[in-house]
């Protein structure tokens, strides 16, 4: 989608005319925002209120992925600070109320803080997320020019629109008390409209109607009784509701007996997707499409989803214990996920199984347990020297259970009905034209399987260091850390299948002589009953990792004067095994930061964070990292002016050793065959991603005079890298942009507070080479404008 | 491996170690101001009751610092009956009597007045261990500030009063700035993540950094928060990624998010690590006998097809009914 939202040249001339007419009335008054006292509350108000003018050009989709900042009336910003002038209010002795972007905007946030002093202190928060979402390239087919026809998929077909609210709210009783009382709701909507892709014969795209909820809530307590101790408990109760939806979205073809279908999103007719001709007459509107042709004319899905997640946790705190500081922490979950009533259909075709029409229910019941324990001691040996230890346990299993029934029928084609197996319309021999078709790579007319799993973890570390302050300006520290994980993965499946007696003379078998009934007894109506799984790839495992951590800890922070700060820290890690092939084996990491502030206006910051990691074993070769470094300057001498800016340089870079097929057509230059035994066919390539980042910015601000402020900003990423390109239709993409972002700013004071602010800001999103790609242009303009007025007491 | 690319890695590490080192060792030897010595204010945090003066009598001098203190939430310790060292200015400077007498007697001598100021806590060039034991020997309740002692904040000499400000605050809680630019003012390169186009919505103001860390520590690497039923933080709300699934994505579990995600900004589509998700798959679901991850099979053609392996197999982060997560 691309277009040029609005015009914005009214916009500006109403903007200049506004600043003129209002230029007189600069510098006359000084803007104050003391507040005002209202009877027993002191009172301080602010509010933004105004109007967003927009001009975008280019891809619209990318800038509402990215920005999403529309047009019209917004309430900007919005505060209301109370607070008793005795300490002694009514219902509450402070009050604090801010809001921003209600009216529009895709982030709307509301807070709340109310107390009474030694009686409750209260917090809520409201937060609107309006999630727009469509960068294309992002699960796009990227199907071909020589497909005939030519079907470019210029949005991602896995965008969303969804709206997300969090509600999240806290109340402790008597908070000064030895024994208080937390009380905690929370409320999290994620819903909206979104795309997805399914797979059955094609890549058909499905329209979801998302709506997930959870409501969660948490008693709590604390108890203080004992001297420099705090003990805690909570209760902790979640509950979560999924009732996402999912239905065809795409039947933009018909069949010949007048039929709409989805033939999916993929098209490479040369590769025969999703078949060597799929339109058979593109005369019509819509054009037919060719009914030997996999296809989709309607898809159902439904998987409800409960989960509720019951947690107790104990905590403390302690300095009971001269030179003594423990914390400690024990958590228990036990987590229960159901889907009582999964219901999928499918009806279309699957050319590759003559599947005609795909049903699914069944059930799910899945158990999360998880036991967490922390113990944290530092003893402070000597006012110089600590002794620090740190234990963790971490453990989780979740077993799993699904129970499915399928009920399958099958056809030649997509505008044949399918047959359903009778045994009076379909005796021995079967070769009556009533009896059901099949091919070799059918799946079961129908069936059950039961598949259980389990994943669990049991993960425990144990972190010692030792600290030494050796002046008040120098200290330093040298610690070991070990961590020992056991990673246990079982699979363990059963499915009994039943397959109905298939037409003899299709593809010239002779019932049951061949296919998975060959050799089974047959059940009375000519159907045979086979347990077992449905396909060697679905072998039952069961699997476990070990692996043993170690890592030297070392770092100090110094302090030569009283305006410059230096802390510096580092890692060494080993580990033993890896349970994912991009998981270090070795890895450093080293952080410095720097702060100078050489005058109580000046400051300048830099940081170095450097990350070294691989997984260098036979075959794998992984070697990754991320080099950052950046400084910053604030610089603010007076309240006319004021700079602040800064670098920051990242580069990231990641090679793995990978095999991967590449069955027809010339392989890329450079790539040999696959080592790995057994894997002749496969190539080897080595994916590498290399992308350097550098982002710069400043932001100045002065007062030419007391009643106008005039502020100046700019942001900009520069992108740059390059990737492993396998498929020759892929653009690079995000590897190569550059993002620039001016903004500017004029606030003029009119009168005693009250101010009009003018805004402007600029969105410059240019993707290098996506003007060329078949899918791209996926750069744009946007220009912004707000105007509003400020009023405040 | 080209020999000259394992110097090149290795170069600037050990540089860098060594130049870290000798700045160290520098610091150290190079004699930098030692005053390890605790002052008598600091020896005596909560002294006898007799050492107290009150806080009228601190109004009597410091009006300015008074009158925004009685404005601020620490105005409450005067409604703390444990005695008056847990009270008004003292409860954090300690027993002023010492002091108030010293700069009375003082009476505008210059020498007088400088050894006065000692004898009263200000804070000021204190060692951070120092500055946080005190407000922490009020601020310990629950689970927030319980791990204080050990979080990288502390043991880098940044204390409370570098973020917080009891006189002259300028946010909610005692701030010294709002978030982000709090947090920024030190962590600059993660302002620089939260720049990039694909971000969290921090610098929008939707979601703030102590949504997923505690900065005050807490017991998890990187300080970052957990949900209540103790899984990542990033479930809170990518609740629909929490599971549990009968088909679980073991590295989620396992390995975290991290595993695929740059969580605070990434130039790629869903903060992924790669720009192409393919070679994300492929960098484990490789042919290999070195990982338990699933190869890929023979008909997954990358040359002309499957350009995003999410494209059929959407739900990569769990199933409950399918093991490929086509659904």
């Amino acid at each position: 989608m691309r277009s040029n939202r609005s015009g914005l040249g009214s916009v500006l001339a109403s903007f200049c005319l506004v600043i003129l007419a209002f230029a007189p009335a600069v510098a006359q008054e000084e803007q104050t925002s003391e507040g005002k006292d209202v009877g027993n509350y002191h009172v301080n108000q602010s509010l933004e209120f105004g109007w967003r003018g927009t001009s975008i050009s280019g891809n619209n989709d990318v800038y509402d992925t990215f920005v999403n900042l529309g047009q019209g009336f917004r309430e900007f910003n919005q505060s209301l600070e109370m607070r008793s002038l005795n300490h002694s209010g009514g219902l509450f002795d402070n009050l604090s109320l801010s809001n921003f972007g209600y009216g529009g905007d895709p982030n709307d946030v509301s807070m709340l803080r109310v107390s009474k002093n030694k009686w409750y202190d209260f917090t809520g928060t409201f937060r609107r997320d309006r999630n727009l979402w469509n960068y294309d390239l992002l699960a796009n087919p990227l199907n071909p020019t020589t497909s005939n026809p030519t079907v470019i998929v210029s949005f991602s077909p896995h965008d969303m629109a969804l709206t997300r609210r969090m509600t999240d709210t806290n109340l402790t009783l008597m908070p000064q008390s030895n024994f208080r009382v937390r009380l905690g709701y929370n409320r999290n909507i994620n819903q909206g409209p979104s795309l997805t892709s399914y797979h059955v014969g094609t890549e058909e795209l499905l329209f979801q109607q998302v709506k997930t909820t959870v409501n969660a809530y948490q008693v709590g307590f604390d108890y203080r009784g004992v001297p420099r101790t705090n003990f805690s408990y909570d209760q902790f109760l979640n509950y979560y509701k999924n009732d996402t939806t999912d239905q065809d979205g795409a039947l933009f073809l018909q069949l010949a007996n007048g039929q709409l279908v989805d033939p999916g999103i993929s098209w490479d007719t040369k590769n025969n997707v999703p078949c060597k001709t799929p339109i058979a007459n593109s005369g019509t509107t819509p054009p037919t499409y060719s009914s030997n042709c996999p296809g989709e004319t309607n898809l159902w899905r439904s998987q409800p989803i409960r989960t509720s997640y019951p947690t107790e946790q104990f905590s403390f705190q302690s300095n009971y214990f001269n030179n003594v500081d423990m914390a400690g922490r024990l958590a228990y979950t036990s987590a229960d996920a159901r889907v009582d009533a999964f219901d999928e259909l499918f009806q279309g075709f699957e050319s590759r199984t003559l599947a005609r029409q795909l049903q699914t229910t069944g059930t799910a019941a899945i158990q999360r347990v998880t036991s967490t324990g922390d113990y944290a001691v530092t003893w402070t040996v000597t006012p110089k020297f600590r002794v620090v230890d740190e234990f963790r346990f971490d453990y989780f299993r979740i077993p799993g259970q699904n129970n499915l029934s399928s009920s399958n029928l099958f056809a030649v084609s997509l505008t044949t009905a399918p047959v359903v197996f009778n045994p009076a319309n379909c005796p021995p021999p079967y070769t009556a034209s009533t009896c059901p078709t099949h091919n070799t790579s059918s799946e079961a007319d129908s069936g059950t399987a039961i598949a259980s799993l389990y994943l669990g973890q049991d993960a425990k570390t144990n972190t010692f260091q030792l600290e030494y302050d050796f002046t008040k300006r120098f200290g330093a520290r040298l610690g070991y850390r070990y961590g020992h994980r056991l990673i246990d993965q079982r699979n363990v499946e059963v499915d009994t299948s039943t397959y109905d007696p298939t037409l003899t003379t299709s593809k010239g078998n002779v019932w049951p002589g061949t296919g998975p009934c060959a050799g089974v007894a047959l059940n009375a109506d000519g159907s045979c009953t086979v347990t077992g799984l449905s396909s060697a790839s679905l072998a039952n495992f069961a699997a476990s990792t070990t692996i043993n951590e170690h890592s030297l800890l070392a770092g100090f922070w110094a302090r030569p004067t009283d305006n410059f700060r230096l802390s510096y820290s580092q890692e060494l890690f080993y580990a033993d095994n890896t349970f994912t092939r991009v998981s270090p084996r070795q890895l450093q990491h080293y952080k410095l930061r720097a702060s100078y502030k050489p005058q109580q206006w000046l400051s300048i910051t830099g940081t170095m964070n450097l990350l070294e990691a691989r997984n260098n074993v036979s075959q794998i070769f992984h070697i990754e990292h991320t080099r950052n470094a950046g400084f910053n300057v604030t610089a603010a001498p007076n309240d006319r002016w004021s700079l602040d800016g800064g670098y920051n340089y990242t580069g990231v870079f990641s090679q793995t050793n990978v095999c991967f097929i590449f069955g027809s057509g010339p392989p890329p230059p450079g790539f040999p065959a696959c080592p790995i035994i057994g894997s002749a066919v496969p190539l080897q390539g080595i994916s590498i991603y290399n992308s350097t980042l550098s982002y710069g910015y400043f932001d100045f601000m002065v007062k030419p005079v007391k009643r106008v402020t005039m502020r100046a900003g700019y942001n900009i990423d520069h992108v740059t890298g390059n990737t492993l390109i396998l498929n020759p239709n892929s653009p690079p993409g995000p590897l190569n942009f550059d993002y620039h972002r001016p903004t500017a700013s004029v606030d003029v004071d009119l009168a005693k507070g009250v101010t009009w602010r003018t805004a402007w800001a600029y969105y410059d999103y240019n993707e290098k080479d996506s003007a060329t790609d078949p899918i791209g242009p996926r750069s744009f303009r946007g220009n912004l404008v707000n105007l509003s007025v400020v009023y405040s007491f | 491996m080209d020999p000259r690319t394992k110097v090149t890695r290795i170069f600037p590490t050990v540089t860098l170690i060594l130049a870290m080192y000798l700045i160290g060792a520098g610091l150290l030897l190079a004699g930098v101001p030692s005053n390890t010595k605790p002052s008598v204010a600091s020896q005596a945090f909560k002294g006898k009751p007799e050492d107290y003066v009150g806080q009228d009598t601190c109004k009597g001098c410091h009006d300015d610092m008074f009158k925004n203190w009685e404005q601020s939430p620490h105005w409450k310790t005067t409604l703390n009956h444990k005695g008056v060292e847990w009270q008004g200015c003292e409860a954090c400077h300690g027993p002023g009597k010492a002091h108030a007498d010293a700069m009375g007697e003082a009476a505008g001598d210059p020498a007088k007045i400088e050894a006065a100021k000692k004898l009263i806590y200000s804070f000021k060039g204190e060692p951070a261990q120092e500055i946080s034991k005190r407000c922490l020997s009020c601020h310990t309740y629950g689970e927030e500030h319980s791990n204080f002692a050990r979080q990288a904040h502390n043991i880098n000499n940044v204390s409370c009063i570098d973020c917080h400000s009891p006189h002259y605050a300028k946010a909610d809680y005692l701030l010294v700035q709002k978030q982000p630019l709090l947090c920024f003012s030190c962590h600059n390169e993660v302002k620089a993540d939260f720049s990039k186009t694909f971000h969290h919505r921090v610098n929008e103001g939707l979601v703030k950094c102590t949504d997923c860390h505690n900065e005050h520590g807490g017991f998890l690497t990187h300080q970052l928060r957990s949900t209540a039923s103790q899984d990542m933080v990033c479930f809170k709300c990518h609740v629909d990624k929490a599971g549990p699934f009968v088909y679980e994505h073991a590295p989620v579990k396992t390995e975290g998010c991290v595993i695929c995600h740059t969580p605070h900004g990434s130039p790629n589509p869903r903060l992924l690590k790669r720009s192409q998700v393919n070679l994300l798959c492929l960098e484990c679901h490789t042919f290999t006998i070195d990982a338990g991850a699933p190869s890929i099979p023979s008909f997954h053609n990358q040359s002309a097809k499957y350009q995003a392996c999410t494209m059929c197999h959407p739900m990569v982060h769990g199933s409950n009914t399918n093991r490929f997560f086509f659904r």
